[in-house]
């Protein structure tokens, strides 16, 4: 559904340095202006792909990481 | 005798002889218990201890616990999009609801008032005198969370009522905090606890150090604060002295009592959510934000700020909405949503700024050392206007401290007490910041011999810096 490459890809040109798939990018990686772009750019994917994102449960209680997207998409599309 | 020295109405204050009182009876009490009636008697405690303040009131707490139990059991049978919604929209209704009423109304009616009068109609409504039901602010904000987190699929919901009304009323932080998440807490009081597997030695470090937080440091700075404050005839240093005391005021004040919270919840088995992470060695706003009453950043973060930003996609629209709501949240003044806007804008302003700094590659402003003391004068200048009546008597007070004012009024405060009570939670702080790693808990690890020389330093600090008044928790008042 996702390319968790070219989704690890494009946080990193975000965050502008190397991240692991459990990195958590809301404990000061991301900014809010890099999550927005981040938010967009799921959208995007979820549109071209067609897959379901919820955002309000992916994004809270101050955890995200590639794998909680991908477990998150996993999850809701099941 | 003894009634001379328990008073019941003093119950809520956690370093008062009958709170502690009662705190030991409930110790006793609930580890002597057989587990399978452990969480009822815990429950008895939590109410007998509203109670104690307002029988009338504690019917909030109630009506909190009963709408959120039933609509989070009942959104999580249901699969019908709409009625889910519509339970939701009633848990807010109800907890938004009683908090704006019991915190906003007489405001409300008093800013229509002044609104109608100002433009020649004489409307005077009257004004209510509703009392704030303590702990409101807190209590809401948690059982509401635990429902929205049910309709978000994050937590199953809790079946048993006993636990569910713990949940909600769990005294040790049901005042002021820390607003704990279901997640947290609700497993802890599900799961059966062991009087071998608690914390002893931590949990009366906490309380104790909490205590002396609260009456030692916080209580005595408070005079400097009310010198600087509410004595026009101040002079410039009674001023700088007093806007620096009010940071140190205000945060060992509600760390005191999260501690104290924290540790005695530790005796009864249950971790507590730690609420204050060294704030003073932030490096920029954001960060100061998630160290500075993390749980309440971390619920506005969760339940205001991310859904606006995943809603309308602008970081500086959802900063300000949350931090107008921050400032409204701390009590029904103006001035505090002011100081909401002033946060926002400090926050907006470092990120544009941020910018800058990394496209002119300024290595002075990239030195954690530099960031750590602006952001220390933008904490204390910010808390000071938190602190003063209005916009206008801040200035006044940057005024008077750059005019060097020398109208002094009557003796002058000693100085050394200042000195001495604010270095001690500094360096108290750096030590278990930079050089124990972030170990708040440094001290009981120390050698016997360590830990003597530190709590005797405490108890000849409070031999000596004790403001005889006894003051109310800052955060009583939300």
């Amino acid at each position: 559904m996702i390319d968790l490459l070219e989704l690890r890809k494009k946080i990193e040109e975000y965050v502008k340095f190397p991240i692991q798939e459990d990195t958590n990018l809301l404990d000061g990686a991301l900014d809010s202006f890099a999550l927005v772009n981040l938010l967009n750019y799921l959208e995007l994917k979820s549109k071209q792909n067609n897959f379901k994102i919820d955002f309000d449960c992916l994004i809270t209680s101050g955890k995200l990481s590639i794998n909680l997207i991908s477990k998150h998409i996993k999850e809701e599309n099941k | 005798m003894i009634s001379n020295i328990l008073n019941l109405s003093e119950l809520i204050y956690f370093f008062s002889h009958t709170f502690i009182f009662f705190f030991i009876i409930t110790f006793v009490t609930y580890w002597l218990t057989p587990k399978k009636h452990q969480n009822k008697v815990l429950l008895v405690f939590c109410y007998l201890f509203y109670f104690s303040w307002n029988i009338k009131l504690f019917s909030l707490v109630l009506l909190s616990t009963l709408v959120d139990y039933i609509c989070a059991n009942q959104i999580f049978e249901s699969e019908d999009k709409i009625k889910r919604k519509r339970l939701l929209i009633l848990s807010v209704l109800v907890n938004i609801g009683s908090l704006i009423t019991f915190k906003y109304f007489d405001f409300f009616i008093d800013s229509f008032n002044l609104l109608t009068s100002s433009i020649g109609l004489n409307t005077s409504l009257p004004i209510l005198n509703i009392i704030l039901p303590l702990g409101i602010s807190f209590y809401t904000f948690q059982s509401l969370a635990y429902t929205v987190d049910v309709y978000r699929k994050k937590v199953e919901p809790e079946k048993s009522f006993i636990n569910f009304s713990i949940f909600v009323a769990y005294f040790p932080q049901l005042i002021a905090g820390p607003i704990e998440r279901s997640e947290n807490l609700l497993p802890q009081i599900r799961n059966h606890k062991y009087f071998k597997d608690i914390e002893i030695e931590k949990g009366l470090f906490l309380f104790w150090f909490g205590f002396f937080k609260k009456r030692v440091i916080a209580d005595y700075l408070a005079i400097y604060v009310e010198r600087a404050y509410e004595n026009p005839n101040a002079n410039s240093l009674e001023i700088t002295l007093g806007i620096i005391a009010f940071s140190f005021q205000a945060y060992c004040d509600v760390s005191g009592y999260t501690y104290m919270a924290r540790g005695m919840s530790l005796l009864l088995g249950i971790k507590l959510s730690n609420n204050f992470h060294f704030p003073f060695f932030s490096k920029s706003p954001s960060e100061f934000w998630n160290r500075w009453h993390i749980t309440l950043s971390h619920w506005l973060r969760d339940y205001v700020y991310f859904p606006l930003l995943i809603k309308y996609r602008k970081p500086t629209v959802a900063t300000f909405i949350t931090f107008i709501f921050v400032g409204a949240w701390h009590g029904p003044k103006f001035h505090f949503v002011e100081w909401g806007i002033l946060w926002a804008s400090i926050i907006s302003i470092y990120h544009y700024s941020k910018n800058k700094v990394n496209k002119f590659n300024l290595t002075l402003f990239k030195k954690d050392s530099t960031a750590i003391f602006l952001m220390f004068i933008t904490i204390i200048l910010s808390q000071g206007f938190y602190r003063s009546e209005s916009t206008g008597h801040f200035i006044s007070l940057i005024k008077n401290i750059l005019m060097g004012v020398q109208t002094s009024n009557g003796s002058e405060l000693p100085i050394i007490p200042f000195v001495t009570l604010v270095f001690f939670m500094v360096i108290y702080d750096y030590i278990a910041y930079f050089i124990m790693k972030k170990n708040e808990f440094f001290i009981i690890e120390m050698s016997f011999a360590k830990k003597t020389v530190f709590y005797l330093t405490l108890y000849f600090m409070y031999r000596n810096f004790q403001n005889m008044g006894k003051l109310d928790f800052i955060y009583f008042n939300y």
